[in-house]
């Protein structure tokens, strides 16, 4: 059951929400308050002329006051805060009501107090224990509203018998108002009780239809329905009543003659319903014997009221505890169906995903015949789903069940699933072609937990499986090219090597020779000529000419293949390439070698002293260095050249790439030989170089 | 007076041919040989009081035949006579004990003053060279102690 809007919440969205409105709402709702209130007065009035006509004759006590109902029904349901209000608005309806008869001043005062006091302390214990709405849907609420309404009354009527005791002996009494303690707090509190037990129920419903709130309460047809059947049985009654010569029937019938009705509004429209019954019921019953009709109407008219008060009662609350059951029945039988519905629904959901899914699933017994399977994996074997049950799955699919099922009986016998094997076959409808699988079961047991069959998850698997291949292929090719591309670089660079070193042999050890050799033939020509001192001088310049040649070559040949390398070591060669470096840039070299490097490889001299010359390079080029330094250091395992210039750097961040062929090629150069190359830059605080090149054992494991 | 007894190291032809001229009208050349080895030999036979050599030899480089020939008494005078005008090579040259170093192509009467030079007890360096040695031997000293 939802939260539906409350009278009092209705309320304060009339008044109570006025500055939030234009002018036209804010006064709109003050109407509509003030009639609301209007409203309450009549109705509290009509009520106490009720209250005052059940009377008895002759006496200022009624069997049952509805005034009070009325305003514990209203307080229930509006903020405390409003409650002054409805209590000031019930004053002069309750004053004008009593106008006719007379009372004196201070028992109607003694009563507007009692009212107002009894009515506020109720709607209290009833908010606090029950909630705005009450709801008297169930047996404890039952029986919480029937002792707070049975408790306060008497509580409050100790205080109110006294006064009205005092007040009668003080002022005599009026007409025969009782003046004994004991029996007016019986009257008092008896007919309050009786008021809030047959009434309060129904008054709290009219009233909720009254000031609509909420169309779930006000369209609610079982409601209506109840109150069309209370009307209808308080005409009936009354023409009954009316039509019969009550004084010569069975009075003590007609007592009960209502109680099949008030069973049957009960268990139809619960403790509401049965209270908008009970209302004119109770009035008929009361009507009567204060007429002088019926087994109540006894010759002590006071002691007449209290039966009928017991009897009224004792008629009401088994009723509304029957109502609340069949209330409570009728919930959960609600609920139920609800979660029926809820189950139904899931399950045809479930099923719907179980017959659609893009997987196989399906149960088998112990025997390994199908017990349910679904339409995807039933196509997997050319067959309807229906085609499958009570048979086992290699009369279906041979190519499938001669895999799957020594994988299902392992499951069977061991209780354990297994997850996610792949799996490789030709299914039934696909004709030899075979596709990949991937496979899970599990064990389903029984309530006793043995395993009661194998569930079957099937996921082919055969694109994934492609694209694995495919993608292991061009990694593969990748990896392929990526080391032929490497192996042709080396290539490359050995073979540059080799061919520089050649040509620079060629030079130095060819054309150098045979240039000195005319050199020195000139030499040997010239001394000759002793007699002609014009063509001595000719060949002095022809030797000139022949070593500036020579010479040119030799820097050549230097160039491409220093002999130096080949014939003194890394080491000097180091330190000639730093001292020409100075020479020629301008830039101071501090070169620092070690002693100990005859025994180096070829191949790691060559790649050092390479990398070494294109570093200097890149300072000559870039840096704007004014020293750099070249630091050879050898280790029991590698061989280290760091390169250092004072330059202005820069910003070696993710972004930063080669721009030239330079560094490229001294990676490459060190990665030739297993080594690494480092670089390290920060804008105006240099550059260096680093190559750590692996020596011995160290080498051949990382090379390539 | 007997002239000097000088043997010749070089495995070029053409070049060996016209520092053999050369070397003949003023020298006593007491042989000529093609590679290191056969300059080890020669040397320990003939006796020769100056060795004219190339560094760059088959077999055993003039260098590696010096290093060699130290071992022996009387140490042999040894000009190297090479188309390697590097200075580090140079030094190297003197290193191993060499007495001269001259730029081939620069023979001629360089050799031979370099030779008689040789025959007093004093070094020769091929002025071709010497600036360049001078900054490397100042080099030598910084970074690579001599030993």
């Amino acid at each position: 059951m939802g939260h539906p809007v409350l009278a009092e919440e209705a309320l304060a969205r009339t008044g109570g929400s006025a500055a939030e409105g234009t002018a036209i709402n804010a006064a709109g709702s003050r109407l509509r308050e003030v009639a609301v209130l209007a409203a309450f007065a009549l109705a509290y009035y009509a009520c106490a002329r009720l209250g005052l006509a059940l009377r008895f004759p002759g006496s200022s006590a009624s069997a049952i006051w509805p005034a009070n109902a009325l305003l514990l029904a209203v307080l229930v349901q509006t903020r405390p805060a409003r409650w002054w209000l409805f209590l000031l608005a019930a004053v002069p309806a309750h004053l004008a009501a009593h106008v006719p008869y007379g009372f004196p001043g201070w028992l109607l005062l003694i009563q507007v107090l009692h009212n107002s006091v009894l009515a506020a302390v109720t709607a209290l214990c009833l908010r606090a224990a029950l909630g705005v709405r009450v709801g008297l849907d169930d047996l404890n609420r039952v029986a919480v509203f029937a002792g707070i309404v049975f408790l306060a009354p008497a509580l409050m009527a100790i205080p109110t018998a006294a006064a009205i005791s005092l007040g009668a002996q003080l002022a005599g009494p009026y007409a025969r108002t009782n003046v004994d303690f004991w029996l007016t707090w019986r009257l008092v509190a008896l007919s309050n009780v009786t008021a809030f037990v047959t009434m309060f129920p129904a008054l709290l419903l009219l009233w909720q239809w009254t000031v609509p709130s909420h169309s779930e309460i006000a369209g609610h047809p079982d409601r209506r329905a109840a109150l069309a059947f209370a009307v209808a049985l308080a005409a009936a009654a009354a023409l009954v009543l009316s039509v019969l010569d009550v004084e010569s029937a069975d009075t003590t019938v007609l007592v009960v003659a209502p109680l099949p009705f008030l069973l049957w509004a009960a268990v139809r429209f619960g403790v509401g319903g049965l209270s908008l019954t009970l209302i004119p019921i109770t009035i008929i019953s009361i009507w009567r014997p204060v007429h002088g009709h019926g087994p109540f109407a006894t010759p002590d008219p006071i002691a007449g009221v209290l039966d009928l008060q017991l009897f009224l009662l004792a008629q009401a609350l088994p009723l509304m505890v029957l109502a609340a059951l069949v209330q409570e029945r009728r919930r959960v039988a609600q609920a139920l169906r609800t979660s029926q519905r809820e189950t139904q629904r899931q399950l045809s959901e479930l099923t719907a995903i179980y017959r659609t899914a893009p997987i196989g699933l399906a149960f088998l017994d112990r025997e390994l015949r199908f017990v349910s399977i679904n339409d995807w994996l039933a196509a997997i074997h050319g067959r309807q789903a229906a085609e499958h049950l009570g048979r086992r799955l290699r009369e279906m699919s041979p190519g499938l069940g001669a895999m799957l099922e020594p994988l299902m009986q392992r499951v069977l016998e061991t209780g354990g699933p297994i997850i996610d094997q792949e799996l490789r076959g030709v299914a039934a409808a696909d004709h030899g072609v075979p596709r990949d699988w991937l496979v899970r079961c599990y064990p389903v047991r029984d309530e006793h937990d043995a395993v009661d069959g194998v569930n079957c998850v099937l996921q082919e698997i055969t694109e994934r499986k492609l694209a694995e291949k495919a993608l292991r292929a061009s990694e593969a090719a990748l990896r392929e090219s990526t080391a032929q591309a490497r192996e042709l670089a080396g290539r490359l660079l050995a073979a540059q090597e080799a061919e520089r070193s050649r040509i620079a042999r060629d030079l130095h050890d060819g054309l150098c020779q045979q240039l000195a050799a005319v050199a020195i033939g000139l030499s040997s020509l010239e001394r000759s000529l002793t007699d002609s001192p014009d063509l001595k001088a000719d060949v002095r310049r022809l030797e000139a000419w022949t070593i500036e040649v020579a010479d040119g070559i030799r820097q050549l040949s230097h160039d491409l293949h220093p002999g130096v390398l080949r014939h003194a070591g890394l080491g000097v060669a180091l330190q000639s390439a730093g001292a020409e470096f100075e020479r020629q840039h301008g830039i101071s070299v501090s070169c620092s070698v070690p002693t100990d490097l005859d025994d180096l490889p070829a191949d790691v001299v060559q790649c050092v002293y390479r990398i070494a010359r294109e570093a200097l390079r890149n300072v000559a080029t870039h840096s704007e260095a004014t020293r750099v330094s070249v630091k050879l250091t050898r280790r029991t395992d590698e061989l280290d050249l760091i390169i250092r210039d004072d330059g202005r750097g820069f910003e070696l961040d993710s972004t930063w790439r080669p721009k030239g062929l330079g560094l490229l090629s001294m990676e490459e150069r060190a990665r030739q030989v297993g080594g690494v190359l480092q670089l390290a830059s920060l804008p105006g605080h240099g550059t260096t170089v680093e190559v750590r090149v692996p020596l011995d054992g160290g080498r051949d494991a990382s090379a390539h | 007076m007997a002239l000097p007894r000088v043997l010749l190291a070089d495995d070029h032809t053409i070049v060996a041919d016209g520092l053999r001229s050369l070397l003949a009208e003023h020298f006593d050349l007491v042989g000529t040989v093609r590679d290191g080895v056969a300059l080890v030999e020669a040397a320990g036979r003939l006796q020769p009081d100056v060795i004219v050599s190339d560094i760059c030899m088959p077999v055993l480089s003039g260098l590696d035949a010096l290093r060699r020939l130290n071992k022996e008494t009387p140490r042999p005078r040894m000009i190297f006579l090479t188309v390697h005008a590097d200075p580090d090579l140079a030094a190297e040259a003197f290193r191993a004990g060499a007495a001269g170093y001259l730029a081939k192509h620069s023979a001629g009467d360089e050799l031979i003053n370099a030779i008689h030079e040789v025959l007093r007890g004093r070094f020769y360096l091929s002025p071709l060279i010497t600036r360049d040695v001078l900054t490397t031997s100042t080099l030598t000293r910084q970074g690579h102690p001599a030993g």
